[in-house]
């Protein structure tokens, strides 16, 4: 029991100790295995066999003292039953001498009264039969046998006296003797009859003792051998355990590992073979956590690896596309300060052709004032030659005062483009302007047609913070925006099935630093190919007069260049178009800006 | 009792202009049109002396060699108290801000509103 005893404190041995061992024979660093590693000598392990061996041993000698005990017992036993033979063969004795002394007491009466030799004979004979059985007795009872001797020798005396006696015809004196003797014979039949009850007695309480013995004997033997199978059964089931419990564990722990889980708890490694198996298992444990940290790594290094592409790609193609930006930037503002520049170029003849043309109507005027006194001279044909001629050039100055005024209008929308910088900033409620910007549109193009109507819908988040903006320029850009979309949907209200109800959505949005403004209408949309004109300058797909062109253009400007937002358009064709207006709440500088 | 206006601009037409224009007050003789196609002629007819008293200036910005504002300067140097109307197709703030503070009497952006401008006019000189 002092083995188990001494296996269960090793069992119970710390667990950090247990795992130092296992990540011993590693070159791993085991972070979670701290304390110094201690040597498995400090418990010393029995290995399986010697326990086999020593539980077998143990066997061995619980047997061996168990048979010598009952060797030892049945020795004194047999001895007993010898004794108790010895007494019993006595006590035959005795009643042999009971019996030999009746043919005593016979002859030696007989002899008496007879005086025959043969009596006496007989009587001797007997006298030495009983002599030998007293003589075995002796031993056991000499008091007894002494009195048997004397009391037979003074009835030996007694019988020859009384033979004398009677040879000598003294009846009287023989029968006198006679019954002296018969005393003595009573004496010799009692003591041997005592003699005899004594040694039964005494061999009575032999066996006695020696069934006692022999009972005791079985009693100690069955308890021995419950004791031995006891310890035997408790000794083995504590090897078993011993063995089975370190097993299992390991069982467990390889269970484990086969299916992933290397976190596992070890079983200690001890010195016995279950701790070599327990060592290699730790082993092949560290090494699949190897493999598994090698695994983690490399997968590790290829997430950077493609993160690091990644971004470097993203880097490119925001690059690629802030060059676009920059690109389409730079050529709007080369054609919109081309524009102005033109612009400013017509501007000077343009006012003399106006200026002129009015003149020259005025002069006219004059010139018929003038002519009023010699006009009655002048025959009918002539007058009416004049009247048409001067008709005709009026109707001409007229036209060229009224083209003139339309390519001043032209060029005053041009000159817009280098207007940039012009306004005041100040900070706006958004919501407010545009809200003003679509009243002016819808009543603007209520004017322009009667027939006109649209459904107008307003999303304006209520949130929304003052912006730092021109307020002017920004309502000129919502002004565009909301009277293409009018146009859009209008357009194809007048082409499209009854169920067809135009509509323009307005809505805004508070973003981080940015506001967002979308003008959504359902009308005609953009066709993909001329999406990437839409802001030049003089592109418009409106019939000659009814746009110049330049109202996208110069919303673009405004938004991107003088206030550094961005504007973006999203369409399908038959569908809606979607203008995007995002501004900054503060002005930054112009880098951003994307015509769809 | 004629006053003077004098005109200048590189453009030899808007002297025509201005003739048709104010033809009825010239042949009224409410004002003689005296005309300069640079600063440089401006300065020297002030410096000649115009006949009758010259009451204003119109002078156009843009001009090759002395332009209209170097010749508002050196007007206002001379003749603090004589009144320049400046008159120019590029109506920017800048270039109205240097106007002011070179001492214009007014900013006038081309196309030229003769009516507005007739108006104005009559502020120099109540007897016209």
């Amino acid at each position: 029991m002092d083995f188990t005893a001494s296996w269960r404190r090793r069992a119970a041995a710390p667990r950090a100790t247990a795992r130092a061992g296992i990540a011993e024979p590693s070159s791993l660093p085991a972070p979670q295995e701290t304390g110094a590693p201690e040597k498995s000598s400090r418990m010393p392990s029995l290995s399986i066999r010697a326990r086999l061996l020593s539980i077998s041993g143990l066997l061995l000698v619980f047997l061996a003292a168990s048979l010598a005990l009952l060797i030892h017992q049945s020795a004194r036993d047999s001895q007993s039953l010898a004794a108790e033979a010895r007494l019993v063969s006595i006590v035959r004795n005795a009643n042999l001498a009971s019996r030999h002394f009746a043919d005593l007491k016979y002859w030696v009466t007989d002899f008496a009264v007879t005086q025959l030799e043969r009596s006496q004979q007989n009587a001797d004979a007997a006298k030495a039969k009983l002599d030998a059985d007293l003589k075995t007795i002796a031993p056991l009872d000499p008091a007894g046998v002494a009195a048997v001797g004397s009391e037979v020798d003074a009835l030996s005396r007694l019988t020859h006296r009384a033979a004398d006696a009677y040879s000598s015809d003294d009846s009287a004196g023989g029968n006198a003797l006679m019954a002296e003797a018969k005393a003595h014979v009573m004496k010799v039949d009692d003591e041997i009859n005592s003699i005899v009850d004594r040694l039964e007695q005494q061999a009575v309480a032999t066996r006695d003792a020696t069934i006692r013995k022999a009972r005791r004997t079985v009693d100690l033997s069955i308890a021995g051998g419950i004791a031995a199978l006891l310890i035997a059964l408790l000794l083995t089931a504590a090897i078993v355990r011993s063995i089975t419990l370190p097993l299992r564990r390991l069982n467990r722990a390889m269970a484990a590992i086969t299916h992933g889980d290397l976190a596992a708890e070890m079983p200690p490694a001890a010195a016995h073979e279950i701790g070599a198996m327990t060592r290699t298992l730790g082993m092949l444990r560290d090494s699949l956590i190897e493999r598994d940290r090698l695994e983690a790594e490399r997968r590790r290094a290829e997430a950077e690896i493609r993160a690091a592409r990644d971004a470097a790609e993203a880097a490119l193609a925001e690059l690629k596309a802030t060059q676009q930006q920059l690109v389409v930037q730079q050529k709007m503002a080369a054609l919109g300060q081309l524009t102005a520049g033109i612009a400013h170029e017509i501007k000077n003849p343009l006012n003399f052709i106006n200026n002129f043309a009015t003149l020259s109507v005025e002069l006219l005027d004059e010139l018929r004032e003038m002519a009023a006194a010699g006009w009655a001279t002048l025959d009918v044909d002539t007058r009416a030659e004049i009247d048409e001629t001067t008709g005709l050039l009026s109707g001409n100055l007229v036209k060229i005062a009224e083209h003139g005024a339309r390519a001043d209008g032209i060029v005053k929308s041009m000159l817009l483009h280098s207007r940039g910088g012009s306004g005041e900033r100040q900070s706006v409620d958004l919501n407010a302007l545009v809200e003003e910007a679509l009243n002016l549109a819808y009543h603007g193009a209520r004017a322009q047609d009667q027939n006109f109507n649209i459904t107008l819908e307003r999303d304006l988040d209520a949130s929304l913070k003052p912006v730092e903006l021109v307020p002017q320029d920004v309502t000129r850009v919502f002004l565009n925006l909301f009277g293409n979309g009018f146009y859009a949907a209008y357009k194809k209200s007048r082409a499209a099935a009854n169920g067809y109800r135009p509509t323009l959505r307005v809505s805004t949005r508070e973003l981080d630093d940015t506001v967002e403004v979308r003008v959504r209408d359902n009308g005609t949309g953009i066709p993909a190919a001329i999406r990437d004109k839409l802001f030049q300058p003089f592109f418009t797909t409106k019939p000659t007069g009814e746009g110049t062109g330049l109202g996208l253009s110069i919303s673009y400007d405004i938004v991107t260049q003088q206030h550094g937002g961005t504007i973006e358009v999203a369409s399908e064709e038959g569908e809606f178009t979607e203008f995007t207006v995002r501004l900054p709440r503060r002005r930054q500088p112009a880098t951003t800006g994307s015509p769809a | 009792m004629s006053v003077s206006i004098l005109i200048v601009d590189d453009e030899p037409d808007v002297g025509e202009l201005f003739r048709q224009r104010f033809r009825r007050e010239v042949r009224q003789s409410a004002y003689v049109l005296h005309f300069a196609a640079s600063g440089e002629e401006a300065l020297t007819k002030l410096e000649d002396g115009v006949r009758p008293q010259l009451i204003v200036i119109l002078s156009d910005i843009n001009m090759p060699g002395m332009d209209g504002l170097t010749l508002l300067r050196e007007t206002k140097q001379r003749h603090p108290e004589l009144p320049v109307i400046m008159v120019t197709a590029y109506g920017d703030e800048e270039r109205r801000r240097l106007a002011k503070e070179y001492g214009a009497a007014e900013f006038v952006t081309k196309p030229v509103d003769f009516d507005r401008l007739k108006q104005q006019l009559r502020q120099f000189s109540p007897s016209v």
